[in-house]
């Protein structure tokens, strides 16, 4: 049975979709019976949305031009890189997938 | 290309990152920039013996170094002051409560500050900050603790 101090240090993880099932089920079994614990995750969504607005305004040009370092002929050689983006890329949509299912 | 789409998702985490660490969004981008170069060229070493976004940090953080001890030796101080630079508009419903958080944070110390964004900004683990930041997982928790108090603390001042 996890105390106030052990779901405070769970409640980021939490909120970051970071805890397995049984995490995710102590920490809201938890809240759902602990009004303070309930302040402290308001308090940490409250960080979280704030500190998520300071990163929306990236401009534009910083982005396109990110990749600028990189050579094209450096692209060239490295074309297998393309097959392991792709893999990972694939590996993320099935776990974010999963996670939809399953929370 | 594939490595655009797969860096797009990070792209703002990372500049983010060099931004809230050098203050300067010129700097920022030029550290994005080669970031973004040592992740394509160490791609094909990646084990995933931490997660892939642990991973891209740990480049940002050395990244980041690189940045410091070139502007040390080039008497080019760095700004510490990098949250002045992030922007607090954009459609949020309690501007004043980001506002005042974002000044709460200010006054956290460089480490504290680190730690905010990898845990509430990049959104990583307790687990992830930890392997990021080389420190023992019960520091993190024991830093984050004392983060929170202070927060609280200078919001309730106001």
């Amino acid at each position: 049975m996890c105390n106030c101090s052990d779901i405070q240090h769970m409640l980021a993880d939490y909120l970051n979709c970071g805890l397995d099932q049984r995490g995710n089920a102590q920490v809201v079994l938890h809240l759902s019976a602990c009004k303070e614990c309930r302040g402290e995750a308001a308090f940490m969504i409250r960080l979280k949305n704030a500190q998520a607005q300071a990163l929306e305004s990236i401009p534009d040009h910083i982005s396109k031009n990110a990749f600028e370092l990189i050579s094209a002929a450096e692209r060239q050689e490295r074309l297998p890189i393309a097959a392991a983006c792709d893999a990972l890329e694939l590996v993320g949509s099935v776990l974010r997938l999963a996670a939809s299912a399953v929370f | 290309m594939a490595f655009e789409r797969l860096m797009s998702r990070y792209i703002h985490i990372i500049y983010g990152y060099a931004l809230a660490r050098v203050g300067n969004p010129q700097d920022a981008q030029d550290i994005l920039q080669e970031t973004m170069l040592a992740i394509w060229r160490g791609l094909g070493s990646f084990e995933g013996k931490s997660s892939f976004k642990t991973w891209l940090i740990g480049i940002s953080r050395r990244k980041i170094s690189d940045h410091f001890r070139n502007a040390y030796k080039t008497d080019q101080l760095p700004l510490s002051d990098a949250e002045d630079n992030l922007s607090a508009d954009g459609g949020m419903d309690s501007l004043s409560e980001a506002i005042d958080i974002k000044n709460a944070v200010k006054k956290l110390s460089e480490n504290e500050r680190e730690l905010v964004f990898l845990i509430f900004t990049a959104q990583m683990t307790y687990a992830e900050a930890s392997k990021a930041l080389e420190i023992p997982l019960g520091t993190v928790k024991s830093r984050m603790s004392a983060i929170k108090t202070k927060l609280k603390t200078q919001l309730e001042k106001g």
